[in-house]
């Protein structure tokens, strides 16, 4: 009887450590992660580099080696949250758009800009005057970086992404296109 | 089509850079010390040791050159003239090919450990979005562009920032200087490196605990596969908590490993005089992973200090309940205990010292009682005989355990099982006023439900029916762990005495792999002796 329920416990242990692990085998929970954007701290059979490769900065090698011959060392760029981090790591240039919990609120004003949207639509006249008033009180902003990858996945969450061409032509006044990269485009702000 | 074997030149870099020179330095170390040979005998060993000096070599140099006012490039010259110069050393200390293939190897372990960086080599580091690893990233790419560990503006916005202890970005950034591959490249590289460091530190530890190679193995084993706390998350090895996280477990196993082998003696001051020499090798160990934790992340070394705190209040318990001496379950228990109480005075001076003058009365109010009869009683405890007044040692410990398990609130236990119920920051105590609580969707319900809950019992369980340094160690972590975030009095007590943001970790003194573990070879041993 005790050896039948030594027995069992160790069934029923190696049973319930199996049933633990096996998230790591779970595609649809990385699924579920990847469409809400959730993050993948641990490790899955499920997870693999393709997913780095098209949200990490690898592919703008090129791009970003262009960037540094023209930027100003310790200069601040503007771009959407995701590409703005890549910046800062990547180059000697600090960044406006930033988390909540790292400085966000230190930059109040840069913040407002972006969320409320009036920098990502310009062709609206009344952006524009918002526009025009925001940039001419700061003058602490030198660049201006538009992320173009159609497969980047996280941008998607920053209006500031695939606004290129509308910033180019509603706003020839503010920002010179100094570089068109692959996938990133560096604007300088006047 | 991404290429099925990519950035090789990045693990070439990671290699040299982070783990050669300490591995040059280790072997001389060890033809010097039979004490240090003793201690890194396995190739786990060789391999931290290698990875901790390559790293606390490198920060020695790029601090160098930042006090002389030096750029960091200089490093270029610096490193191949370090391995020179340790070449050269080797040779004339006479350190032969034998010595170097002198160590405790297992197929099996090499095997799982290469397993991990498979994995992790295709997992990638956490980069695919706006994570932490950004902001470090950030912090490196500045520290290597100013040639300086003290920034004189926030790397990331340029505005004033917190300091960060800077070691692994230090690291981070002599490695993009020399290699010049960029830091997303290194960091995504890293990250299989990191995994495979981080569980062969926890084999290690949970190999001397236990004093068992298989529950080693087997620990190791859980610890990668079990949902747990953010130590066991593996895509995120290249932060410097995970480096930290890594010498934390080096340095249990450097502490278990010198107690387990040292000559037991009846005396504090005897037991250091016949030891003398591998508890110096061992202390020198361990400081250098302090310090290296000190400049990686810090906190480790509070959950270090707990650690070991929680592991002498377990057997001032046992041995008062189960009327036995400390030192038979502990042999270096008078060790423990110098150290236990040095601790308690030192976090009651410090509250003291905090709360002088009017805040005073405030402080030592219903609010941290719970805390404080705990640190009193353990106090009194420490300083009194074993085997006086056993029965109102009993009756005293059974009535201030019940006054902590009291200190849970029902409402705060169920938010861990229904996130609907869950979660404010603050709940009110029994004794009216407002206390803070854990958020438990930071990472502790995952971790707890349901391998890090149910490892709880499953310790105390095996601490009753086997009590010993690694049930009593696991199940008193296990315990006053779990009490620390699930009493709102005790985690206020935490949260105001570390004025830390994230004092919910010290969860991750519950090791439930290690639990498992132990607790699948009871059942194996109780399998083969059936009486």
């Amino acid at each position: 009887m005790r050896q039948l329920l030594v027995n069992l416990t160790v069934v029923v242990t190696i049973l319930f450590v199996a049933f633990e692990a096996s998230e790591k085998f779970d595609r649809q929970l990385v699924e579920l992660k990847l469409k809400h954007f959730s993050d993948q701290r641990n490790w899955s059979f499920a997870f693999s580099q393709e997913h780095v490769y098209s949200s990490a900065t690898f592919r703008y090698k090129a791009d970003l080696e262009a960037f540094e011959r023209l930027v100003h060392v310790g200069s601040s760029v503007l771009s959407d949250k995701a590409t703005s981090y890549h910046l800062a790591s990547t180059l000697p240039v600090y960044i406006v758009n930033v988390h909540q919990h790292q400085g966000r609120w230190m930059r109040r004003s840069w913040t407002r800009f972006i969320d409320d949207g009036y920098f990502c639509y310009p062709e609206f006249a009344e952006n524009r005057a918002r526009i025009f008033s925001h940039l001419a009180a700061h003058n602490d902003v030198q660049y201006v970086v538009v992320n173009n990858d159609p497969e980047t996945r996280h941008r998607s969450r920053d209006c500031l992404s695939f606004r290129s061409e509308s910033l180019r032509a509603e706003l020839p006044e503010f920002l010179t296109l100094i570089h068109a990269g692959e996938y990133l485009d560096l604007y300088h702000i006047h | 089509m991404m290429p099925i074997f990519f950035h090789l030149e990045s693990h070439l870099w990671i290699a040299y850079l982070l783990l050669f020179n300490g591995w040059l330095l280790s072997l001389l170390l060890r033809q010097r010390s039979a004490d240090f040979n003793e201690l890194t005998k396995s190739f786990e060993a060789q391999i931290l040791s290698a990875f901790f000096i390559s790293i606390s070599v490198n920060g020695i140099f790029l601090l160098l050159l930042q006090l002389l006012g030096q750029p960091f490039s200089l490093m270029h010259y610096i490193i191949p003239t370090l391995t020179a110069i340790w070449l050269g050393v080797c040779a004339v200390a006479g350190v032969r090919f034998r010595a170097i293939l002198d160590f405790e190897f297992s197929l099996g372990r090499a095997i799982f450990y290469l397993l991990i960086f498979v994995i992790l080599f295709y997992n990638g580091g956490l980069i695919e979005q706006v994570s932490d690893a950004w902001w470090h990233m950030s912090l490196a790419n500045k520290i290597g562009i100013a040639s300086s560990f003290e920034l004189s503006t926030g790397h990331l916005t340029g505005l004033p920032s917190r300091y960060y202890p800077p070691l692994w970005h230090g690291n981070l950034a002599l490695v993009k200087e020399l290699s010049g591959e960029s830091l997303p490249v290194i960091w995504n590289s890293f990250t299989a490196w990191g995994a495979v460091l981080k569980v062969m530190a926890f084999y290690l530890f949970a190999r001397a605990l236990t004093d068992s190679k298989s529950v080693g193995f087997l620990a190791a084993l859980l610890f990668f596969v079990l949902p747990g706390l953010g130590n066991s998350y593996m895509r995120v090895s290249a932060w410097p908590s995970h480096i930290a996280y890594a010498a934390w477990f080096t340095i249990f196993f450097a502490v278990f490993t010198t107690l387990e082998s040292r000559r037991p003696h009846d005396k504090l001051i005897g037991f250091v005089r016949t030891n003398f020499s591998s508890l110096l090798v061992a202390s020198s160990a361990v400081l250098v992973l302090l310090v290296d934790i000190y400049f990686l992340h810090k906190a480790e070394i509070l959950y270090l200090a707990l650690a070991f705190l929680f592991y002498f209040w377990g057997l001032l318990i046992v041995s008062t309940l189960v009327s036995k001496k400390r030192g038979a379950l502990e042999p270096s228990s008078d060790l423990l205990g110098a150290y236990a109480l040095v601790f308690m005075f030192a976090i009651v001076t410090l509250i003291v010292y905090r709360n002088m003058g009017s805040a005073a009365i405030e402080w030592f109010s219903i609010t941290n009682l719970i805390p404080a009869v705990l640190f009193l009683t353990f106090i009194v405890f420490t300083v009194g005989a074993d085997d006086k007044g056993v029965r109102a040692k009993q009756a005293v410990l059974i009535f201030v355990l019940l006054l902590v398990l009291a200190s849970i609130l029902p409402q705060h236990i169920r938010a861990l099982f229904d996130t609907q119920y869950s979660s404010t920051a603050r709940v009110t105590g029994w004794f009216g006023r407002e206390l803070i609580v854990p958020d438990w969707s930071r990472q502790l319900r995952e971790g707890f439900l349901w391998s890090g809950l149910l490892s709880i019992p499953l310790s105390l369980y095996l601490a009753v029916k086997t009590p010993s340094k690694a049930t009593v160690f696991l199940a008193s972590n296990a315990c006053f762990a779990f009490v620390l975030v699930a009493s709102p009095y005790c985690y206020h007590w935490l949260t105001e005495t570390l004025n830390y943001h994230s004092p919910w970790r010290v969860a991750m003194l519950v090791f439930s792999p290690i639990i498992f573990a132990q607790f699948l070879q009871y059942l194996i041993h109780l399998k083969r002796s059936p009486r």
